[in-house]
């Protein structure tokens, strides 16, 4: 090609680069990319927590246009339907794998095999163990704080008496009850005149109310029942509804669920925690579109509060309470 | 380095085609303002429309509210309360809307509800704004309250999203003193946010309710605000208070309009994106952008072609100039084309057409200003020689020697019968040889010291040869080579060829020769030779030297080869030519 020639296509681009420039976001902004597919493999089915999980994420869907598919185990213990969840996801085409990891151990080998397949998998709520090398997206997942809070409204409820806490946990290999109680603990240790108990009820909360009963029966000393999730949170309120006299034991229940709620306002339970589930959901979509970007994903700290009676008018928590409006 | 010069066609198209182009862009460009302002004042139109159905709605259902809440003004719900409850029931029950009515005295104590649950201690009741924001004002004072959206708790175990409308009442109680108390009506959130969804601005383009705080009221992402997941742009709304304006928010431009609604002093805002609103245009102009691009290529075609047909008239006339300057006899053509160029072409014609007769005239006027230089220099020869053998003849006729005078004044017939030639400029070498031979006896007679030869090759005496160009030599030979020797001087003159294109003509003498310069000097042109002319020495020669390279041109001509005081060669090189006839002038005495 000579010079010329090449001088004259040079001019020609540049009419066309004008003409179009008047109207460039019809040329540009027309949006050629395919919606993003996203995996979203939850704990369990039902639950008020998981239930504001999947509305923020399903809002975020909605706002993004992304395709969202979701996976959900009948039981929050089921770890192999997880694990066949997770490998199925990662055999289809999904960009993103959103995954709340309800064992840290054996969903880590899963997750390290699909991520060397290719995929990607952003860990929520609850993290895996993680290995050497072994690149781990997580958000949210940090619950030493909530066990931290947790422990100081236990122990500023307690007014100078001798704290005997039991704590009631649903699955041993979560990091998100680990965490908290590792946060409660942590505090505990700090004050030598508290005893403290943790059990574990595995997704089952009629265990947790017969093991509450149990505990109840065999030491009269406890005064503090503390709730590291919904599950173990119905059995103990079931538990203590069976009681006649719950005067002397405190509750600090875990969700937004209507039980917890009515025991608030009834005084069966004196505090819950509350997560921000929703605002998880929402972020995490955008933290997958991110991810699929080769972008990082700002990192949030989890959003909750111990929502007491006399804070309970609070709007705040009466939006983390009741997320949804309508 | 030369300019390099445009041709007229590419100037012609290249300006064309920028002008066109020019014009399509700007058009293209005032269509697109033209379209985009159009669809932002539909927009605007559009949305102000939208908004001002909402509010004429919630104004209504303010209204209704608000006259709902009148019933207070005619009912002794103390004296009466039982038919005050039923008459709250009914309301609620014909109202979906609603969910609780109630009224409280001053300290939070419930007077009358239409709920039968029982209630919040009065602690928390004088706690919450509905109560307090209406118990703290003043007479005169706006005495009504709508609250943000929030969760009643005022029934036990119920947590509807209610916005609560409140007012302060007056009321007599059971003593018949005048009281002051609180009407609560909660508003169902979800049927209000519900009037306000169904109207819709654009796909992403909303409707939202803010009060005089900022604070929102109703929100489609109401959710979003309210988890920390979404900011509505307050510092704008707040700046405007009412009206509309284009800004930027979250990197997308919108057009935000607001309108106050009565009786209520909240604010409903209409958000409409503008990439939302131009997107019909933004196709439009798709289609407009194609268009000017085919039209763009159309008009570099036609203006390529039209300047084609402009020029292409003008690019013939070059080309006919052009064969005109190689082939100089033909005559150009006439251009076709427009009138201008035929104008042009006719006029280049004329101009040729003259030039080549002026030409013409030049040509024969330097043809007969040669002639006549010819003329001037062989009229140069004849005085000289006349005047010296007349002299010769009259000396040898006192010395009575008669048959010399007859031999003498014979031979100086025929020179000049060969000098005349019936005034033809060319003869055969033949009688170019007589002329000499019977010039050489004259001489021989008048100074007796020298003889001569004359040779020829018989295929060369017919040859073409200008007249009188051997003569000069010889004379020259002879008044500068034998006449100063003591002995008889030779003059051999020899005609040869060697081949078909030249003859030579030797003429040789043992007389005293000449040194380099003088022969150099003789070869050269009279304007050179001035000096030499002036004084008369060797113009035979430079006459001849100049006649032979005017006639034959610069290949030809004399060449000297000398020696002091052994002798002279002068050679004379003409074109071997075609034989021509003879003249006949010397054949008329052949007995010399």
């Amino acid at each position: 090609m000579n010079k010329i020639n090449f001088k004259y296509i040079i001019i020609l681009l540049l009419y066309i680069l004008i003409l179009t420039g008047c109207n460039n976001k019809a040329f540009l902004n027309k949006d050629s990319n395919e919606p993003k597919k996203i995996a979203f493999i939850s704990m369990k089915q039902g639950g008020q927590l998981w239930g504001n999980i999947k509305n923020g994420a399903r809002m975020a869907h909605e706002e993004t246009n992304c395709l969202l598919d979701f996976y959900e185990p009948i039981e929050e213990t089921d770890s192999f339907t997880q694990i066949k969840y997770l490998e199925e996801a990662a055999k289809g085409d999904f960009d993103v794998i959103i995954i709340n990891p309800c064992d840290f151990t054996l969903l880590s080998t899963t997750i390290q095999k699909v991520q060397r397949q290719g995929a990607t998998v952003l860990q929520i709520y609850n993290e895996t163990i993680a290995y050497d090398g072994f690149q781990q997206f997580k958000m949210m997942t940090n619950f030493s704080p909530v066990g931290d809070a947790i422990a100081d409204f236990v122990i500023s409820n307690t007014h100078n008496q001798h704290l005997n806490a039991l704590i009631v946990g649903s699955l041993l290999h979560t990091s998100a009850g680990s965490q908290t109680e590792m946060g409660i603990k942590q505090n505990f240790k700090n004050n030598n005149d508290i005893d403290f108990e943790t059990v574990y009820c595995f997704g089952d909360s009629e265990r947790a109310k017969k093991l509450v009963s149990e505990k109840l029966n065999k030491d009269d000393t406890i005064n503090f029942i503390i709730a590291l999730d919904e599950t173990s949170s119905t059995g103990i309120t079931e538990a203590l509804n069976d009681r006649e006299d719950n005067s002397k034991i405190k509750v600090l229940a875990w969700g937004n669920t209507l039980s917890n709620i009515t025991g608030l306002e009834n005084g069966s339970v004196d505090g819950i925690v509350a997560i921000n589930g929703f605002g998880l959901g929402y972020r995490s979509i955008y933290a997958a579109l991110d991810l699929i970007d080769n972008k990082v994903f700002p990192s949030t700290e989890l959003d909750f509060a111990i929502v007491t009676k006399e804070t309970f008018l609070n709007s705040r928590n009466q939006r983390l309470l009741f997320p949804q409006l309508l | 380095m030369s300019k390099k010069y445009k041709s007229i066609h590419s100037i012609f198209t290249k300006s064309i085609i920028i002008i066109a182009l020019s014009i399509i862009i700007v058009m293209s460009y005032t269509l697109y303002y033209g379209f985009s302002q159009v669809s932002r004042d539909n927009a605007l139109q559009n949305t102000k429309e939208i908004i001002t159905q909402v509010n004429y709605r919630l104004k209504g259902y303010i209204t209704t509210i608000c006259e709902i809440s009148d019933f207070t003004n005619e009912v002794d719900f103390i004296n009466d309360k039982e038919n005050t409850k039923e008459k709250l029931q009914t309301i609620i029950n014909s109202r979906h809307d609603i969910v609780t009515i109630a009224i409280f005295n001053n300290l939070g104590e419930l007077i009358i509800s239409s709920d039968n649950e029982p209630t919040l201690s009065e602690n928390e009741i004088i706690r919450q704004q509905w109560f307090y924001s209406v118990i703290i004002k003043k007479e005169g004072d706006y005495n009504k309250f709508f609250s943000s959206p929030h969760i009643q708790h005022i029934v036990k175990n119920k947590y509807p999203w209610v916005i609560t409308y409140s007012k302060k009442i007056s009321y007599i109680d059971e003593n018949g003193n005048n009281q002051d108390g609180i009407l609560m009506i909660d508003m169902n959130f979800s049927l209000i946010s519900e009037m306000i969804r169904s109207a819709t601005l654009g796909t992403s383009g909303y409707l939202f309710i803010i009060d005089e705080k900022g604070n929102v009221i109703y929100h489609p992402k109401q959710t979003l605000i309210y988890a920390g997941l979404f900011e509505e742009d307050k510092e704008s709304i707040d700046n405007e208070v009412f009206g509309t304006f284009v800004n930027e928010h979250n990197n997308r431009e919108r057009l935000t309009v607001i309108q106050t609604i009565n009786d209520s002093k909240w604010r409903l805002v209409g958000i409409v994106y503008i990439d939302e609103v131009l997107s019909g245009v933004q196709s439009i102009l798709v289609l407009v952008v194609i268009l000017a691009i085919i039209f763009s290529i159309i008009a570099i075609i036609l203006a390529w072609f039209s300047t084609k047909l402009i020029t292409s008239p003008i690019k013939q006339l070059e080309h006919e100039m052009a064969e005109i300057e190689i082939e100089t006899s033909k005559l150009p053509k006439a251009i076709e084309g427009s009138k201008e160029v035929n104008s042009l072409s006719l006029a280049y014609i004329e101009m040729i057409k003259r030039i080549r007769t002026l030409m013409r005239d030049i040509v024969t006027a330097q043809d007969l200003k040669r002639k006549s230089e010819l003329e001037a220099l062989e009229a140069k020869i004849n005085p000289h020689f006349l005047y010296n053998t007349l002299d010769s003849v009259v000396w040898m006729a006192e010395q009575n020697e008669t048959e010399d005078v007859i031999t003498m004044v014979q031979a100086l017939s025929k020179l000049f019968r060969v000098s005349v030639s019936k005034g033809h400029e060319i003869i055969t070498i033949e009688e170019e040889l007589e002329h000499v031979r019977n010039y050489l006896l004259i001489q021989k007679m008048r100074y007796q010291n020298f003889d001569f030869s004359i040779n020829i090759k018989e295929d060369l005496k017919y040859c073409p040869i200008i007249k009188l160009l051997i003569q000069p030599i010889v004379e020259n030979s002879i008044y500068h080579g034998i006449k100063y020797l003591v002995d008889p001087g030779i003059i051999n003159i020899d005609v040869y060829s060697f081949d078909d294109k030249n003859i030579y003509i030797k003429v040789e003498d043992n007389g005293v020769g000449m040194d380099e310069k003088t022969a150099n000097l003789l070869l050269s042109s009279y304007e050179e030779n001035n000096e030499s002319i002036s004084s008369g020495n060797g113009i035979g020669i430079i006459n001849v030297q100049e006649r032979l390279q005017l006639t034959y041109g610069k290949d030809y001509g004399l060449s000297i080869e000398t020696e002091l005081d052994e002798g002279t060669k002068i050679y004379i090189k003409i074109p071997k030519n075609e034989a021509i006839y003879q003249l006949k002038v010397a054949n008329k005495d052949t007995n010399i």
